[in-house]
């Protein structure tokens, strides 16, 4: 299977897992069975919306936010190995591009706030920036464990690495700080102040509407299910499993870890910027070298200093 | 094909790598050029991974989107139209010409704006001295002939002769809407934002808006001087600046500061320093052939290359925010510029506001009001008997009023 198509049926299944997660956030709020249908008669109602360009905004800019958060999420599931062959790019660095692709996501962010050129966006703004600040490096430090666990940055390498155990399994902190990384990166519940409706009228999405709004709420619930995917991947050995082929256990995996944070955040309180930014520096940076030291030593004694 | 491909490439790249990097240069906004600095160097990023440098191509993405993003914040954190939002919108409204998003530079010459009634220029001949044209949504926008508001593009109708008024009754004229202490007016009227019947105010604060109107009807004794001198014509011509005047009104719209001339003599000074030190040090692959150690020679390069750009552009970086932080001053008064200036925007900015202006010095007996209900005046502090706020001095409200109001502009035009 060629890398192009690979990618492409790597990206559906993201979104199709995207789908699930609103599917499941309906069901959780109640919905019952009407949840199966409510996002696409949302998403079918954005669609029919006008698409709104607020009087004085920086059009250009305010029309191509989504954009960059888009590609991130595109380019992200490049390096998602749903299985041994089901990759669509397998650069030696994969890890780290992974890391490097999220930063446009921030600043598409960024851009829908700023650009709309009101009030609550620039706040928005800055709280945006805010979230770049505070994930990057508790992330970094959090991957470095499988990294070093399993000798490369290569995600179908990792994988592999995690044939007899799962880094989970021995990794219980680095799978504590990485959630909470990756709930900032995704913009998801408790970290979701720039654009939160109760905190600040949709922040960064005030002025948002019609497609532009659906084209948002996909990538913010696709990078959600993208954090989630990389998770399954560094901490719960990717596709592997008895029975089912490898595709269907990583989805299995990744809907499963989906739904235990989704259900597990849901009823912690917002985090105001100054309480992320000290649950960053000041806890989970402290913790994720507290990580590296634990994974070095134990990987000295569980492999042996030879990966 | 791949060659050609890869030459395709080199050259699209580079392109955007030298475009973004002038578009850094030449707008006006910080955070547009922040973000023009940030796909300058991921394009840079992208011709890294033509010479099979991925690492350091990712590096290079990782580093300079959160260094920028942090720039981006610091700046719009510094300065009073950090986004050249209001600068923007006035070309835009006034269809100044000049290329696209990228450049905010406003040319020397002010347009010739049309004027479609013929009954406002006679009208404005026979009354030369009351010659003073305003916007029924912006009353601080004060011309000395028709045209239009560069806010909200409405056509001007002319102003009741403030100075007049001053002249007629000049002990205690001052009158303020009851909903919005920063209205002041020389006489009775409505109130402009809520059309509420104006009231006079207790205090006799002088206001920063009679202040401006002072200082233009100046100007417009002058013009209408030039005005009755000149033939009629079908267009009014609006004062055209001389350099020092349009860079006087930059800065005083603190699109750019009086540090300007430094940073650039610093910024110059550095790049030719930059470009010195990389040509003066060897290249290692000048003399290498084609080998199998061609990309690691290749990396090499990049490597000590990219090193000395990278902290020299950090250093730049750096060199702006202490001269924007440290060597920042108040520009002097200049009353000429001030009165020729067709837009008002330095004293309302602040940046150029003098310290003996009368809005802005302390007064000896103070009144104090409530910041939410204006009709609450006491001759000290204490606190609001309606909402219990503590009342703050009348004379910060009237002062405020210049910023607020550019605050709004910036932030909710769609709030008219």
């Amino acid at each position: 299977m060629s890398g192009i198509s690979t990618a492409l049926l790597v990206l559906g299944a993201l979104l199709g897992a995207g789908y699930g997660i609103a599917v499941g956030e309906a069901a959780l709020r109640g919905a019952g069975p009407a949840a199966v249908w409510l996002p696409l008669a949302r998403a079918w109602s954005l669609l029919r919306q006008e698409d709104l360009v607020p009087r004085g905004a920086d059009f250009r800019l305010f029309r191509s936010a989504p954009l960059p958060a888009l590609v991130a999420v595109a380019l992200g599931a490049l390096v998602i190995p749903l299985g041994p062959d089901w990759i669509g790019f397998d650069p030696p660095i994969g890890v780290f591009y992974f890391i490097v692709v999220l930063g446009p996501f921030a600043v598409g962010m960024m851009n829908a706030g700023w650009s709309q050129n009101s009030k609550v966006g620039l706040f928005g703004t800055f709280r945006a920036a805010a979230h770049l600040i505070s994930y990057e490096v508790p992330l970094g430090f959090a991957i470095i464990g499988p990294v070093m666990a399993a000798g490369s940055l290569s995600t179908t390498r990792i994988v592999a690495a995690q044939a007899g155990l799962w880094y989970a399994v021995w990794q219980p902190l680095g799978l504590a700080i990485y959630l909470p990384a990756a709930l900032m990166v995704s913009f998801h519940h408790p970290f979701d102040i720039p654009q939160s409706g109760a905190e600040l009228a949709g922040g960064v999405f005030s002025e948002y509407s019609g497609v532009r709004l659906l084209l948002w709420r996909v990538a913010l619930d696709a990078m959600f299910v993208l954090l989630m995917a990389m998770g399954v991947v560094l901490f719960f050995g990717g596709g592997q499993g008895p029975l089912l082929p490898a595709p269907l256990w990583f989805l299995l995996k990744t809907a499963g870890l989906s739904a235990a944070v989704s259900i597990g955040t849901r009823f912690w309180p917002r985090l105001r910027q100054d309480q992320m930014l000290t649950l960053a520096w000041k806890v989970l940076l402290p913790a994720s070298l507290l990580n590296v030291a634990l994974v070095g030593i134990l990987t000295l004694i569980l492999i042996g200093g030879s990966p | 094909m791949n060659a050609i491909l890869g030459w395709g490439l080199f050259l699209a790249l580079g392109g955007v790598t030298v475009w973004m990097a002038g578009g850094m240069l030449i707008t006006m906004s910080m955070y547009r050029a922040g973000l023009a600095l940030m796909a300058s160097f991921v394009a840079l990023a992208g011709l890294f991974v033509l010479l099979d440098a991925d690492l350091l191509a990712a590096i290079q993405v990782m580093m300079n989107i959160g260094g920028m993003m942090v720039m981006m914040l610091f700046m719009v954190m510094l300065m009073i139209d950090p986004g050249g939002e209001m600068m923007w919108d006035m070309k835009r409204k006034m269809h100044l010409p000049g290329p696209g998003a990228l450049s905010m530079s406003m040319p020397r010459h002010a347009p010739r704006l049309p004027v479609s009634a013929p009954t406002q220029p006679a009208k404005a001949l026979t009354t030369p001295v009351a010659a003073v044209w305003t916007c029924p949504m912006h009353p601080e926008i004060r011309r000395d002939g028709p045209g239009q508001c560069p806010i909200c593009s409405m056509d001007l109708v002319p102003a009741e002769d403030p100075a007049a008024a001053a002249a007629t009754t000049p002990a205690a004229a001052v009158w303020t809407c009851p909903m919005h202490p920063e209205i002041r007016r020389d006489g009775p009227g409505q109130c402009p934002i809520c059309g509420m019947d104006l009231v006079p105010a207790e205090d006799t604060a002088p206001s920063p808006a009679a202040d401006m109107h002072m200082g233009h009807t100046e100007g417009a004794a002058a013009n209408g001087a030039a005005h009755a001198a000149a033939p009629p014509a079908g267009d009014a011509p609006m004062t055209a600046l001389n350099p020092q005047q349009h860079y006087e009104m930059m800065a005083g719209m603190a699109m750019s500061t009086a540090q300007l001339p430094w940073a650039g003599v610093v910024g110059a000074g550095s790049a030719l320093a930059l470009i010195g030190l990389i040509l003066t040090t060897r290249w290692p692959v000048v003399t290498a052939g084609p080998t199998g150690d061609t990309t690691a020679a290749v990396g090499n390069l990049l490597l000590s290359r990219y090193m000395i750009a990278f902290e020299g552009a950090a250093f730049l970086i750096l060199a702006g925010i202490a001269g924007a932080v440290v060597f920042a001053t108040r520009l002097p008064r200049d009353q000429s510029v001030a009165a020729a200036a067709t837009i008002p925007a330095p004293a309302a900015s602040g940046f150029a506001a003098p310290p003996t202006d009368g809005a802005t010095a302390p007064q000896p007996a103070p009144v104090w009001t409530c910041p939410m209900h204006p009709a609450i005046r006491q001759d000290g502090p204490g606190q609001c008997p309606i909402c219990g706020m503590d009342l703050v001095p009348a004379e910060a409200a009237a002062a405020d009023t210049a910023p607020a109001h550019a605050g709004h502009t910036m932030g909710g035009r769609g709030g008219h």
